[in-house]
C-alpha cells in the first residue's frame, strides 16, 4: 500500500509501538483493546467525514479493524500504525460510498466560475485582503464552512477530504476513486471552486445564507 | 461580460498576451490545482505567477479559492478533536466482540 504520510524520510518507529504491534501479532487481546480504544475516535472521524453517517461511519470502523488484524502479521511499520489504520479506514468508507453509487460525478456548474469567450473572468466579489475572520468565534465560522461543505455532491467532497484532509497524494485519491489523475484534479479543483462560491456570504459577514 | 469590463483592464489582458505570452483566466484556473501543489515546472508557474500580478480578478479568486481551502481543512478537523475524546463504548465493545466472533457484522 503506498504511503503519503513520510515523504522524504523514513518513519522510526518507537519502542512502544513496536511492542504493541509485536502483541498484536501475537493475538494479544489486551494489545487489541488498547488500539482500539486509542485509535477509533481519529477512524470514526475520518469514517464520518466521507459518509456522513454515524452508523455507517461505525460499521467503516469496525471492518477496519477486522481488515487490520488479518494483514497484521503482514504489517510492516513503514508509517505509524494509527496512520495505516487512517488509511484502512478510509478505504471501507469509500467502498462503501462506491457501493451506494455516491460517487458518480453530478452537475455542479452554476458553482463553477464563469468565463467569457475569450476566456477573461467573470467578476464576482471576493475575499478581501484582510482576513475579516480574524477576530469572530472560530468555532461559528468553522460549523458555518462545514454546512457548506455538506452541500457538496460526495463525488467532490471526498475529493475535497481525501487531497486536503487526509493529505492523501492525487495519484493515491485517483486510484482509490478509481479515476484517471487528471479527472482527479479536476474534481479536487470543482469542489474547491464549488466551496469557494458556498462559503461567498460569509465573506460580507452574512452567516445566514 | 466583456462590457463591464474596463478599458484599462482591457488593455492589460491584452498587453499581458501580446508581450508576455502569458494565460488568459481560464488558462489560470486550469492551472490551479498544480499551482498550489508546487507541481509545476519553473516556467509554467511564472506564467501562474505573471498572470495573478497581472489580473486583479484572477488574483482576488486566487487569494479566496485559498482561504476557502484552508477554512475547510479548519473545519473539518474540529470535530475531530471532539470525536477523540468521546468514542462510543458501544462501538469498543462491537469491535472487540467481532474481533472474538470474526465477524465484521455490526448495526446494519
Amino acid at each position: 500500500m503506498e504511503q503519503s504520510e513520510d515523504p522524504g524520510r523514513a518513519y522510526r518507529i518507537d519502542p512502544v509501538e513496536a511492542a504493541l504491534i509485536d502483541r498484536l501479532k501475537a493475538g494479544d487481546d489486551r494489545a487489541f483493546e488498547a488500539l482500539v480504544r486509542r485509535e477509533s475516535g481519529r477512524m470514526l472521524a475520518a469514517a464520518r467525514r466521507l459518509v456522513r453517517d454515524e452508523a455507517a461511519a461505525q460499521d467503516c470502523v469496525q471492518e477496519a479493524f477486522i481488515s487490520a488484524l488479518k494483514a497484521i502479521d503482514a504489517f510492516e511499520p513503514r508509517v505509524p500504525i494509527g496512520a495505516w489504520l487512517n488509511r484502512i479506514t478510509v478505504n471501507a468508507a469509500l467502498m462503501r460510498l462506491r457501493k451506494a453509487r455516491r460517487l458518480a460525478e453530478t452537475p455542479i456548474d452554476d458553482l463553477l466560475p464563469a468565463f467569457d469567450a475569450d476566456g477573461w473572468r467573470e467578476d464576482r466579489p471576493e475575499a478581501p485582503e484582510a482576513d475579516p475572520f480574524a477576530d469572530l468565534e472560530r468555532q461559528r465560522v468553522r460549523a458555518f464552512v462545514r454546512t457548506k461543505i455538506d452541500l457538496l455532491p460526495d463525488a467532490y467532497r471526498t475529493a475535497l477530504v481525501l487531497r486536503d484532509l487526509e493529505g492523501w497524494s492525487t495519484k493515491e485519491a485517483a486510484d482509490a476513486l478509481g479515476i484517471a489523475e487528471g479527472a482527479m484534479k479536476v474534481r479536487l479543483h470543482r469542489a474547491r471552486s464549488a466551496l469557494k462560491r458556498l462559503i461567498e456570504p460569509f465573506w460580507t459577514g452574512d452567516y445566514s445564507a | 461580460m466583456n462590457g463591464r469590463r474596463s478599458l484599462l483592464e482591457s488593455i492589460r489582458h491584452w498587453v499581458d498576451r501580446s508581450l508576455h505570452g502569458a494565460m488568459t483566466c481560464a488558462e489560470f484556473e486550469s492551472a490551479l490545482v498544480d499551482y498550489l501543489d508546487g507541481s509545476m515546472s519553473t516556467l509554467a508557474k511564472r506564467q501562474v505567477d505573471l498572470h495573478t500580478l497581472l489580473c486583479p480578478r484572477c488574483r482576488r479568486y486566487l487569494r479566496a479559492y485559498d482561504r476557502a481551502r484552508r477554512l475547510a481543512v479548519e473545519a473539518l478537523r474540529e470535530p475531530e478533536m471532539e470525536t477523540l475524546s468521546a468514542v462510543p463504548e458501544d462501538l469498543v465493545q462491537a469491535i472487540l466482540s467481532a474481533r472474538r466472533s470474526g465477524s465484521t457484522a455490526h448495526g446494519s
